[in-house]
């Protein structure tokens, strides 16, 4: 203590005065971050509207394949294929505008990302579980696609049997999800899953092998049906059938549940 | 014959004397502070000019900024590294050899110092440019999309490796600053004879960089866990300048510590260069001839100020 004082007393007028500029200048971008920032998310804020329903569709053009990116953000969403179009919509919201989908095709491959609104806006954290965006979201089954799905805050049930993926993501959020890879794939192809605060489970299939490699995080992952071999959880078809979903599974906060189940179970 | 090493408890205890003299060194010489001042100063400026560069190229359009190609993206980021590297060694620079012609018994000032700095401005930019090329490669390595990131695996692991090899990489350089100052000698050779002179030193300077970071991790813990709930009440109140002054004043606490640890930890490489060198070992590490031997000069403002107390005090003698 006594070394501090004598430190702080021996500082030089020109030296204080170096660090008063200093301060000055830290305090105008401070003052400039958070008064700038609050004016920015003002201007921006997604008020809360009347809960309206409504629906989209996206036809696929003349794509061969498409990258699409589906970002919930909040509330919940059901997600399967079986769509006539490229996507098809049927969505709850209280938001002013429609969900947010962009979609352009260049040399043959698609890309498609749909949000819930305008990427310039900005939710009311002070209202957020006001918020409504229900989707009920449906995607073409035959169209090669490399999907990344982002829950954010909301729920989802993700039901991908049936559907022809050569890719996927899976960003989990707040809420809880369950993802369905039951089913005879067709081709092989990587999946990421990448773990929240809620619990996940993912259904996996028995006809086709699966290759998991699971990092717990901070919360738990646990697996059914699935065996540990070499660091990696293998299933009974794995190294049997010719295809393989070569999964990567981060665990987050919340529970990962790996479940290889018989596609006639229910969920 | 076998060179004699030192033992651990020799080391440890070699450690805190360095660390200790180099804190008595500040503390008596409080003017060295201006060079991280200096620093901060030119960071925030090449900071600003950088950002508003950047948002030129894209006709400040915030949007088209989050578009950006990959390539853009990493020029811009490796040319700001370059700049924020070059600003902060420079400053280094002038300070460690304030440091090094006090512990030769000299009385440098500011402009002296400056000066050492800016006749080695050209190694200078050759290590900023090495550092920003590292501090671009561990970026790459860290990163999701890496290859090297992907055959590490998972995050944790990828925390705990690059972080070793980032303190790797910070001790093997811990020396280049005062070797740039002494040996004037190219940024690659001073990196070279740095890692030849960590052999020698590694206990101490792991010893004496943990002490350092322990002193200020304290407070700097301290200050996280006071600033989480208070900012939080802050935003919470949505009273805009309630806000400022909690953030400004954590940040603030945050900045000065941070300032003293840059100077602390400038000097202390300096000490650990001669020691290395086999100029001084701890012990004589002169408290008494480096007490108060920077000299610098009265700014106007304190002339002005003292040279009219000095006017009132004869005035009210007469």
């Amino acid at each position: 203590m006594h070394s501090l004082i004598h430190f702080i007393r021996s500082i030089k007028p020109q030296i204080a005065l170096a660090y008063a500029g200093l301060a000055a200048v830290i305090f105008a971008l401070v003052a400039g971050a958070v008064l700038g920032g609050h004016a920015l998310v003002r201007a921006n804020t997604i008020p809360v509207g009347e809960v309206r329903a409504g629906s989209l569709t996206v036809d696929r053009d003349d794509a061969r394949a498409v990258d699409a990116e589906i970002t919930l953000g909040f509330d919940e969403m059901t997600l399967r294929g079986g769509a006539e179009q490229l996507l098809e919509l049927d969505f709850v919201t209280n938001f002013a505008e429609d969900p947010a989908v962009v979609y352009q095709v260049d040399s043959g491959l698609g890309d498609l990302s749909i949000e819930p609104f305008p990427a310039t806006g900005i939710p009311d954290a002070s209202r957020i579980s006001e918020y409504r965006n229900q989707w009920d979201l449906r995607l073409d089954s035959e169209t090669p696609m490399d999907l990344t799905i982002v829950l954010g805050m909301g729920e989802g049930n993700i039901d991908l049997r049936g559907m022809t993926l050569t890719g996927l993501t899976v960003e989990l959020g707040i809420g809880d999800a369950t993802v369905d890879l039951r089913g005879g794939w067709q081709r092989s192809f990587d999946v990421t899953i990448e773990g929240g605060m809620g619990e996940a489970t993912v259904l996996l299939p028995d006809e086709v092998g699966v290759r998991a490699s699971a990092e717990p995080g901070i919360g738990e992952v646990s697996t059914s049906g699935l065996e540990l071999v070499d660091g990696a959880y293998i299933n009974s078809a794995y190294g049997v059938s010719d295809v393989t979903l070569n999964i990567e599974a981060e665990g987050g906060i919340g529970e990962l549940h790996l479940e290889v189940r018989d596609e006639e179970e229910t969920q | 014959m076998k060179k004699k090493r030192n033992s651990f408890v020799v080391r440890t205890v070699i450690s805190w004397r360095l660390v200790r003299s180099s804190a008595v060194l500040l503390r008596d010489n409080s003017d060295l502070l201006i060079f991280p001042i200096v620093s901060a100063f030119l960071t925030i400026l090449v900071s600003a000019a950088f950002g508003l560069s950047v948002l030129a190229v894209k006709d400040f359009d915030l949007r088209a900024l989050t578009e950006t190609s990959a390539r853009f993206r990493f020029i811009a980021l490796f040319l700001f590294y370059l700049a924020v590297y070059f600003v902060i060694y420079f400053c280094n620079t002038a300070l460690v050899g304030a440091v090094l012609q006090m512990m030769e018994g000299g009385r440098p000032t500011i402009r002296d110092s400056m000066r050492i700095a800016y006749e080695r401005i050209g190694s200078i930019f050759g290590y900023a440019l090495i550092m920003a090329t590292v501090g671009m490669v561990f970026r790459w390595l860290y990163g999701r999309g890496g290859v090297p990131s992907r055959l590490v695996g998972p995050l944790v692991r990828r925390v705990i490796i690059f972080s070793f090899l980032g303190l790797a990489w910070h001790l093997v350089t811990f020396v280049v600053v005062p070797i740039l100052v002494v040996e004037n000698v190219g940024p690659i050779e001073a990196v070279r004879r740095s890692a030849r002179l960590v052999k020698a030193t590694w206990g101490e300077q792991v010893v004496g960089n943990t002490s350092i970071w322990l002193i200020f991790s304290a407070p700097l813990i301290l200050i996280a866990i006071l600033a989480t709930p208070l900012l939080s009440r802050a935003v919470d109140s949505a009273n805009d300048w309630y806000t400022i002054l909690i953030l400004y004043g954590f940040v603030m606490a945050f900045v000065t510590l941070l300032l003293v640890q840059m100077a602390l930890h400038a000097i202390f490489s300096a000490a650990v260069y001669r020691y290395a060198a086999g100029k001084h070992v701890a012990d004589e590490f002169d408290e008494t001839v480096l007490r108060n031997a920077f000299r610098s000069r009265p700014s106007p403002i304190s002339t002005r100020l003292r040279n009219l107390a000095h006017r009132n005090h004869t005035k009210t003698t007469a």
